[in-house]
């Protein structure tokens, strides 16, 4: 076999995958090709720009324009996404907040629950007992529990143990805040969450773990 | 000895284009390298079966591979670390130039924790025939490996393995071995082990018996005759890794190359090897080796693990949450007195559905229940459309529909039907997906789907495609790879619930498969060693063109009837009837097939069921069963009579992955004898499944299927038709949906 046909041959390869690239079809969903694959397998995500306060600040008084609906402003700094989402609904004390382009973030009581769309996101939770001691802002040990979907799509459940501490005092806007740390820990994971918690307990303000992908969420009451 | 990578026809369906992005990665390496109204609910264990179990974390793992590509940090010799858990490695490893290059490729399964398992082809420089053999300048060989962790690593204790290399066929590289590796620290791991065979062909200490030089059979089953005998001789080595990504390997091999150096193919000055070995990425490594003094080579290998996926969870978007009712309004019944209402609440369905990629393909609504047919084009994890519908269902239904039942149509049959109730439905969206499933009943969808009003549009439909197609044969013995490759056109016309017409029709633009060679007379008739006279014409070849009918007979029994031209080298008509409760593991199916030969230019003709070996049978077919053996674990066994009209029977064992992953092995022994069937004695192969979606991050049913197995033998032979029916429907079964129904609320 000579050398020209070893190269015709891997000509012809690459060719072949490329074609897949221009293959058409009406059949559903069979737009996979080549490229997309190979990028998701070998390359890392890029980061994007973070937006800048200006236009965060802009981007929320639309918002707030747009809608009657409760909003939060949620960041993820860890991939420099910033985002207003709006409620969507309300189920039995649990809240499920959108964007535009299919992303959720469901809450009770202030506490992020579930998501959907962020990726490696976290499917359900069993908050109650730290969001009793948070809201009462109150020293104490509570259970959590955060349930995920590993890599073979099967659930992964995580029993972490959390320890909610009061370390401080703050005011926004003549309100008086109390900030609450909950630092958790279990079954491999360890992270602290930040809470600005209201008199009445409402949780305006936080800094949440989300997941080893997207790190902290940050998010914050627009109205 | 040969292999045919087998692209599968893209015939089809779900699996329609784009089976060859990842095939084509492995195999461009190999390319480069050239040279009952039961509920599920029943059982706690089947409730649980979507979570994470504990799982045995097998001790010293690595993912580097050494230069047979087994896991191992080392290079000629073998350690008693494993791979990580269901890691599928691909390693090309080459050393000596030009014609003397002798190349490995190997890809290698962690089966499980302690059991990894290896198919290697090789291409070995400069061996002399044994008498009797037909010559060559470059020997190509396959060989299959396995190792097994008889002890973890322990306090005071090494991990311990005992492993077979090259334990069936010609075992050129066949040996033994009983090898313990210890870690010291973190980043030091050395080894000591004895061997027998290559491992014990220098400095030997001892000798238990006498190893056999002769073949058994044809080759291609194992030498269990040869197995921990003869020579003995002890080797070592230790491992360093000096940064994540680098790492270093010393060695004393107690490999003589014995062949090698009497052929005077390899110079033996020193039994000290070393290693360098770069980890690029999780999926990416690189190494290079300094053998025996003399030779120096390189190695890349490409791993991949089922529980790695582009991104866990998946990226696609939310779904819309569960919309619950305003207390007091399930009472109201005006809507069921006003057409226009229930014609909105339809139409307002089926659109949140098409959002997420699922149709609306029937549907019938009364006071308190409603059921819906959907056609599920989306999601391989078949929960997750569940999920979805039923959340469509909560957000457009009037208040008073309590009960959801949701079928998946299948080649437009039910299968199971999944029933919900609302208030569950409400009361349990943010609690684990288990408990849903605890209080969800799943039934033959049979019995739901009488009276169901269709959608417009569904029928009749067409589906068509044109795509580039790739056909490979690789490990032939004089030519590694060859292939075909061209344009395919295919269409699929949906005339009637159960109707399918169906064709595809292709063009050759280059390829070399028509040089493969015919093999020699065998015995049987030639149903599929003249394949390259199928590969010869340059004009358009018609790769299938049948109509079938899918039905469902009774309860719990499937059913197919396929006519036409069925594959490339067959026409005729083919039957299929299966039986599978939906909560059942065990399936059973009877095929029955009628066919008559095409001619070679793949027109409409067809040609003599003669041949120079024998008359081709026009009836063949098999019984079949299926089990689900849980823990990730399906078995098949298919007896019956092959294309040739051999009997037999075939034994398939595959590990399938909740994300739709599958590796396994088949094997098929007919009555044949080893010698009428030729090399390899007998058919066997693996086959890999890898659903595109773990590797983009969004839902998508593709697959990419690849088979490695024996070039088209004329024993054990089947049929190859398209639609058959387990395949089809076992995802939507109990069992399946238990296991993924982690993305139901996905």
């Amino acid at each position: 076999m000579s050398v020209t046909t070893i190269a015709l041959r891997r000509a012809a390869l690459g060719l072949a995958c490329l074609a897949t690239l221009v293959a058409c079809s009406n059949a559903p969903d069979r737009r996979v090709t080549v490229l997309s694959i190979g990028k998701s397998i070998f390359s890392g995500k890029k980061a994007a720009k973070m937006p800048d306060a200006a236009q965060i600040s802009n981007d929320a008084a639309k918002a707030l324009a747009a809608t009657d609906a409760p909003l939060i402003l949620v960041t993820v700094p860890n991939r420099r996404a910033v985002t207003v989402m709006q409620e969507l609904e309300q189920n039995r004390g649990y809240a499920t907040y959108g964007t535009a382009d299919r992303r959720s973030i469901t809450m009770r009581g202030g506490l992020m629950t579930a998501t959907r769309g962020l990726g490696n996101d976290i499917m359900s939770s069993r908050t109650d007992a730290v969001q009793a001691l948070i809201s009462a802002r109150q020293n104490g040990i509570a259970a959590r529990e955060m349930r995920y979907l590993d890599g073979e799509d099967l659930t992964q459940v995580r029993q972490l143990t959390c320890t909610i501490r009061i370390t401080g005092k703050a005011a926004r806007d003549d309100i008086p805040l109390t900030d609450v740390t909950e630092a958790c820990e279990g079954d491999g994971d360890a992270f602290e969450n930040t809470y600005k918690v209201s008199d009445r307990g409402t949780i305006v303000q936080s800094r949440q773990w989300h997941s080893p992908m997207n790190r902290y969420l940050e998010i914050q009451t627009l109205r | 000895m040969r292999i045919v990578r087998k692209k599968q026809a893209p015939h089809e369906g779900r699996h329609l284009t784009c089976k060859q992005p990842i095939a084509a990665a492995l195999i461009t390496t190999i390319a480069i390298s050239t040279s009952g109204a039961g509920t599920v609910a029943q059982t706690a264990t089947d409730l649980d079966a979507s979570i994470t179990p504990p799982r045995t974390t097998g001790n010293l793992t690595t993912p580097n591979t050494n230069i047979y590509g087994t896991p191992g940090n080392l290079i000629d010799m073998p350690t008693a670390e494993m791979a990580p858990d269901a890691q599928l490695s691909t390693t090309v490893s080459a050393y000596g130039t030009g014609s003397d290059m002798t190349t490995r490729t190997t890809l290698s399964f962690q089966v499980l924790p302690r059991l990894s398992a290896s198919f290697r082809y090789s291409g070995i420089a400069g061996l002399m025939p044994d008498p009797g053999r037909p010559t060559f300048s470059t020997l190509y060989d396959r060989s299959f490996d396995i190792k097994f962790r008889l002890v973890n690593e322990a306090q005071y204790m090494p991990a311990i393995a005992i492993g077979l290399q090259d334990f069936i066929g010609t075992g050129v590289y066949g040996g033994e071995y009983l090898v313990a590796t210890r870690s010291l620290g973190e980043r030091v791991r050395v080894t000591g082990g004895i061997g027998w065979g290559r491992f014990g062909s220098s400095g030997a200490f001892g000798s238990t018996g006498t190893r056999p030089s002769s073949l058994l059979g044809e080759g291609g089953i194992p030498t269990y005759d040869r197995w921990f005998r003869g020579d003995v001789a002890a080797f070592a080595g230790l491992s360093y890794a000096a940064t994540d990504k680098l790492s270093f390997g010393v060695e004393y091999s107690s490999d003589g190359y014995d062949r090698e150096v009497r052929d005077g193919a390899f110079d033996r000055k020193s039994p000290f090897n070393f290693t360098a070995s770069y980890r690029a990425s999780d999926a990416l490594s690189f190494s290079a080796y300094s053998l025996y003094g003399s030779e120096i080579g390189a190695a890349v290998t490409i791993s991949l693990n089922p529980r790695s996926p582009a991104l866990k969870g998946g990226a696609e978007g939310a779904p819309l949450p569960v919309a619950p009712r305003a207390p007091g309004t399930a009472a109201d019944l005006g809507w069921t007195a006003d057409s226009t209402r229930q014609a909105s609440a339809r139409a307002t369905l089926a659109s949140l559905l098409k959002r997420d990629g699922i149709i609306l393909h029937a549907m019938d609504l009364d006071a308190g229940s409603a059921r819906v047919q959907i056609r599920n084009e989306r999601y391989g994890q078949r929960p997750q459309a569940l999920g979805r519908t039923a959340r469509a269902m909560t957000r457009s239904l009037p208040a008073s529909v309590e009960v959801f039942s949701i079928t998946e149509m299948v080649e437009g049959q039910p299968t199971a039907a999944v029933t919900f109730r609302r208030t569950d439905l409400e009361r349990l969206e943010n609690a684990p997906a288990t408990d849903m499933l605890a209080v969800t009943s799943i039934d033959d969808g049979l019995a739901y789907a009488d009276g169901m009003t269709l959608s417009e549009d569904i029928y009749p439909r067409v589906e068509y495609g044109i795509g580039p197609f790739l056909r490979f044969s690789v490990f032939d013995p004089d030519n590694p790879v060859r292939f075909n490759a061209g344009v395919q056109a295919r269409a699929k016309y949906h005339f009637a619930p159960g109707w399918v017409a169906s064709g595809s029709l292709s063009q050759k633009v280059l390829g070399d498969l028509d040089s493969v060679a015919l093999p020699g007379e065998s015995g049987l008739p030639r149903v599929r060693s003249n394949v390259a006279r199928y590969s010869q014409t340059d004009t358009p070849t018609l790769d299938h063109l049948t109509i079938a009918k899918y039905g469902r007979p009774a309860k719990n029994f499937y059913s197919r009837v396929t006519a036409g031209y069925l594959e490339r080298m067959y026409a005729g008509a083919s039957a299929e009837i299966l039986w599978k409760p939906v909560d059942s593991r065990l399936a059973l199916g009877a095929e029955l097939n009628y066919v008559q030969p095409r001619d070679f230019n793949q027109r409409l003709g067809l040609r003599s069921r003669d041949t120079a070996s024998g008359t081709i049978p026009e009836w063949n077919g098999h019984v079949s069963a299926y089990y689900d053996i849980g823990h990730g674990f399906h078995g098949q066994l298919d007896v019956g009579r092959y294309l040739a009209g051999d009997v037999g029977a075939t034994v398939s064992l595959d590990r399938v992955f909740a994300n739709g992953w599958s590796v396994g092995a088949y094997a098929t022994k007919t009555d044949v004898s080893s010698s009428t069937f030729g090399e390899g004695s007998f058919d066997k192969g693996i086959r890999i499944e890898i659903p595109l979606a773990w590797g983009i991050g969004t839902p998508t049913m593709q697959r990419s299927k690849t088979v490695l197995r024996s070039l088209s033998r004329d024993g054990g032979a089947r049929l190859d038709v398209d639609g058959r029916l387990y395949d089809k429907i076992k995802e939507n079964h109990a069992p399946s949906l238990a296991r993924t129904w982690g993305r139901f609320w996905r």
